[in-house]
């Protein structure tokens, strides 16, 4: 699996500042523009984390206890280092939790959940192809990633995050959202996307 | 409150114990009850609430993961639907707090933070549980809520009232029924109590209380039974005990009353006795006369009183019997003591102070007689006029012992000697007078016989001469004054000599012949006998060996010996050294012996005869029937030959007890393989009648009176004394 990102140094990143990024989590008004990104990073890779929660897999899908559920993130490097941090040593549904970054023409197998960032958004339509037929959980950035099939979009609204879910896309899927996270979703059950990717 | 408990009738107390006992049961029932309630209520209370806090946890995980506040305070909005939250909270994951609910009017909050653990808290009405919410092992916040146990509180008063009311009604069903079951108890009791009162005021032990029941009240009745039983049997037995008591008491009233009356006979013949005593002391048993003491101390007394008054003349006078001796020797001691006494009562007619004898010449006031001891008497006269009046009395008395006395056995003559010593002119002691009327007395003896005689100076001369006649003696042995006669005894059948006795004879050269009862006594007295016995024994032994040519075969000559001779064994050196002198063979010596000296030397006297026995000599009893003629005494004496007293020959002529006497005598000496002497025969009828009763030999001036040695061989010569037929 790693082969297929043959990507010197895509493995997965451990956590090595965790201390400091809780730190810096837990102190946003002091921030800068930079410390204000930084916040918003870690706000949404936590978002990220959580809603491996509240989605339930296909019993069989997740494999086998030992094998992980693997996080997969097209992104920034710095998100995706974020996330590391927050899942390691945390699982989810009986799995351990690994963050996978994904590079160019690295094959999406094995992501359990994919998030893509909002600068990533071109490549939705080819991912909705290779997407197609497995269970992922897709959390994206924008409008438009839920109206090409994503499931949970995360939209700022002025200094809140909230995330919309694209009932559709999960009543698709084989994945079964929860009713709190439908509940917590803003404008539930509004959003019109087309089912999956 | 314990003292007032303890008077109050067991009735009570049983109704009291019961309430008091169901009542503390129930009200710890209760309060257990209560307790339970209210712990399970709380219980119930805490699951519950813990049921909703889990319930609007689970379903705002997200809403507190996402950070997103009004859907979690819609979900706390939810629990505000129960009536008994009054707040309820959420705080984040580091429990800052989150979102809250607080109904109105609830005087409760949300903290800012929240520091509860996960037990619930209890604070008055409200409890605080604090629900922590977690998402895969990750805390992401907690949920406290706040409840206020209003339902709980009403649920335990309810509970309590209900106690309440249970307890009263229990209270009321149990003080009904202890009220009944108390009897079960406190009536057998009342019985016992009811018995008891009934035994102690009847004093029935028989009674018995009833056996109720086998409890312990049973029990109780049934020791109580016992103890009635024990008590009747008790009491029973004192009963018994107290009748034995009693007939005890009677019999030892009876014992002590006999021991008394036994006592008081005791002291009585012990009175008596002592008066016996104090009687036989100064009186005279046989007679009941004054005896010697009391007569001497009468004297003494009178002549004190004599020595005050000058012309006192006073008499005392010494009556001996005359032949008292022959009496008491014939007719035994009892005939003695009757004439004794016969003699005291007419002493006692004869001084009579208004016996009619006196005629009114009262010789002298109190007088006294006295027994002095045998045959002898003593008066006392005091306060006499004249001496001569002791004269009369004398003279009074003489003539009235002279009369016959009648006794038992025979009729007897008597006859008194008197003699008499008067005061002052004879003596002035008791001693002098007593020596002056024995001195007169004798005197009287031996002169007149059945006289009276009054002391002389004559008579005091007469008795000194007796000590003359001592020296006479001890001088008459050594210029040879004595001399041996020898009397026949002859064979009463054939007539021949077969024995001559020795007689001793002194030739005094101023008195002429005395005979041996004249001086034998004073010899005795004086010790001479031995030296004259032994003379005797020698001149007759030696003229014994000069009659072997005169006769054949030649007779035994026969010696008398004093019993002063057996003392110290004297006899028989005298004996033995005469045999040897003369060499006359033992078988032709033969001792004549008193029953006297034979009594007096008991002991010694029997062996001393034997011995002299074993070498030949024989021995014959002198004066059988004088003395106490006592066989008894003489069995342990070997005697070959009995000589029968004159005194009892004298009166065989006449049919009368002597010739009874005397048969008797003869036959009893035959039957004793004796020979039998007769003593002073003097006629031919005596000599016929014993020859006749078969008497063996005789003696007496019939036959030949007492011959001078030389003589006796003539006659020896002639063959025979007395011719025969």
């Amino acid at each position: 699996m790693r082969a297929d990102f043959a990507v010197p140094g895509a493995a997965v990143y451990r956590p090595i500042g965790l201390l400091l990024g809780l730190l810096l989590a837990m102190s946003p008004t002091l921030a800068n523009a930079g410390e204000r990104s930084a916040a918003e990073t870690r706000l949404k890779a936590s978002f990220v984390y959580k809603f491996t929660h509240f989605v339930e897999w296909p019993a069989d899908s997740l494999g086998p206890p030992t094998s992980s559920l693997r996080i997969c993130t097209l992104a920034s490097r710095v998100f995706a280092v974020q996330l590391g941090k927050i899942v390691q040593h945390r699982s989810a549904h009986g799995h351990a939790l690994e963050v996978f970054h994904l590079e160019a023409g690295n094959k999406l197998l094995g992501c359990k959940v994919l998030f893509v960032e909002q600068s990533f958004d071109s490549q939705i339509v080819a991912l909705g192809d290779r997407l197609r037929g497995q269970a992922t959980l897709t959390i994206g950035e924008s409008q438009a990633f839920l109206d090409h099939g994503g499931m949970i979009a995360l939209l700022k609204q002025g200094r809140r995050l909230q995330f919309e879910v694209n009932r559709q896309a999960f009543q698709a899927s084989s994945l079964l959202p929860s009713s709190q996270l439908l509940r917590l979703a803003s404008k539930p059950g509004s959003h019109n996307g087309r089912g999956g990717l | 409150m314990n003292l007032a408990f303890r008077q109050r009738p067991i009735r009570q107390k049983l109704i009291l114990i019961s309430l008091s006992g169901s009542g503390l049961a129930l009200l710890l029932a209760s309060f257990g009850f209560a307790a339970y309630e209210v712990f399970t209520a709380r219980a119930e209370m805490v699951t519950r609430i813990a049921t909703l806090a889990t319930v609007v946890a689970g379903n705002s995980t997200a809403a507190l993961s996402f950070g997103n506040v009004e859907d979690a305070r819609t979900n706390l909005n939810m629990l505000g639907a129960e009536p008994q939250v009054r707040a309820a909270c959420f705080f984040d994951d580091h429990n800052d707090l989150f979102a809250g609910y607080v109904r109105a009017n609830a005087n409760a909050k949300c903290p800012a933070h929240n520091s509860l653990g996960t037990a619930p808290v209890f604070s008055g009405k409200l409890i605080r549980y604090s629900h922590s919410i977690i998402v895969a092992g990750d805390k992401v916040g907690s949920l406290l809520v706040v409840a206020e146990a209003v339902a709980l509180h009403q649920r335990l008063q309810r509970y309590l009232l209900i106690a309440l009311l249970v307890m009263s009604v229990s209270v009321a069903a149990a003080v009904w029924i202890a009220a009944r079951l108390q009897r079960l108890i406190s009536a057998p009791i009342l019985q016992l109590v009811a018995m008891s009162r009934r035994v102690s005021a009847e004093k029935d032990y028989s009674l018995r209380a009833e056996h109720s029941a086998d409890d312990e009240l049973g029990l109780l009745i049934d020791a109580f039974n016992d103890m009635l039983t024990q008590v009747q049997h008790r009491d029973a037995r004192l009963e018994r005990q107290r009748d034995r008591l009693d007939d005890e008491v009677k019999t030892r009233t009876h014992e002590l009353e006999s021991a008394v009356g036994n006592l008081q006979v005791e002291i009585l013949q012990r009175r008596k006795a002592e008066a016996r005593i104090r009687h036989l002391a100064y009186y005279d048993v046989l007679t009941g006369l004054p005896n010697r003491q009391l007569l001497r101390e009468r004297l003494q007394r009178a002549i004190s009183e004599a020595e005050e008054q000058p012309e006192q003349i006073m008499a005392l006078l010494f009556l001996d019997l005359n032949h008292f001796k022959k009496v008491n020797d014939v007719y035994g001691h009892s005939a003695g003591d009757e004439l004794l006494e016969q003699v005291a009562g007419r002493l006692r007619r004869c001084l009579r102070p208004h016996d009619g004898l006196t005629q009114g010449r009262e010789p002298g006031q109190k007088p006294t007689v006295s027994r002095q001891g045998g045959d002898e008497f003593t008066v006392l006269l005091e306060s006499l006029s004249a001496p001569l009046d002791a004269g009369l009395v004398a003279a009074r008395i003489s003539e009235s012992l002279r009369e016959a006395f009648v006794l038992s056995k025979a009729t007897v003559h008597v006859g008194t000697s008197i003699g008499i010593a008067v005061y002052p002119q004879d003596g002035r002691d008791a001693e002098t007078l007593f020596k002056h009327a024995d001195t007169a007395m004798y005197h009287a003896k031996r002169t007149s016989g059945d006289e009276f005689e009054f002391f002389s100076e004559a008579m005091k001369i007469a008795a000194l001469e007796k000590l003359d006649l001592e020296a006479d003696l001890r001088r008459a042995l050594d210029e040879q004054q004595f001399v041996v006669y020898f009397q026949p005894l002859v064979d009463l059948q054939s007539g021949g000599i077969v024995q001559l006795e020795a007689l001793i004879r002194w030739q005094h050269p101023q008195r002429g012949l005395i005979a041996p009862d004249a001086f034998i006594p004073v010899a005795e007295n004086c010790g001479l006998i031995n030296a004259i016995g032994e003379w005797v024994l020698t001149q007759a032994c030696h003229c014994a060996r000069t009659w072997e040519s005169a006769i054949a075969p030649p007779p035994r000559v026969a010696v008398n010996v004093s019993s002063r001779q057996f003392q110290k064994g004297q006899i028989q050196r005298s004996v033995v050294a005469a045999l040897a002198a003369s060499g006359l063979p033992a078988s032709r010596l033969e001792l004549e012996i008193t029953e006297s000296s034979v009594l007096e030397n008991e002991t010694t006297a029997g062996q001393v005869l034997v011995e002299l026995k074993a070498q030949g000599i024989s021995v014959a009893l002198d004066d059988f029937g004088t003395g106490y003629s006592s066989l008894s005494h003489l069995q342990h004496v070997p005697l070959d030959t009995l000589k029968i007293d004159r005194s009892f020959i004298e009166d065989i002529e006449s049919e009368g007890d002597a010739r009874s006497i005397v048969i008797t005598l003869i036959t009893m000496a035959h039957h004793l393989s004796l020979r039998v002497v007769a003593e002073g025969i003097e006629t031919d009828t005596q000599r016929r009648l014993l020859c006749a009763w078969g008497c063996d030999i005789g003696q007496g001036f019939l036959f030949s009176k007492p011959l001078a040695a030389d003589a006796v061989a003539n006659l020896l010569k002639q063959g025979t004394a007395y011719p025969m037929n």
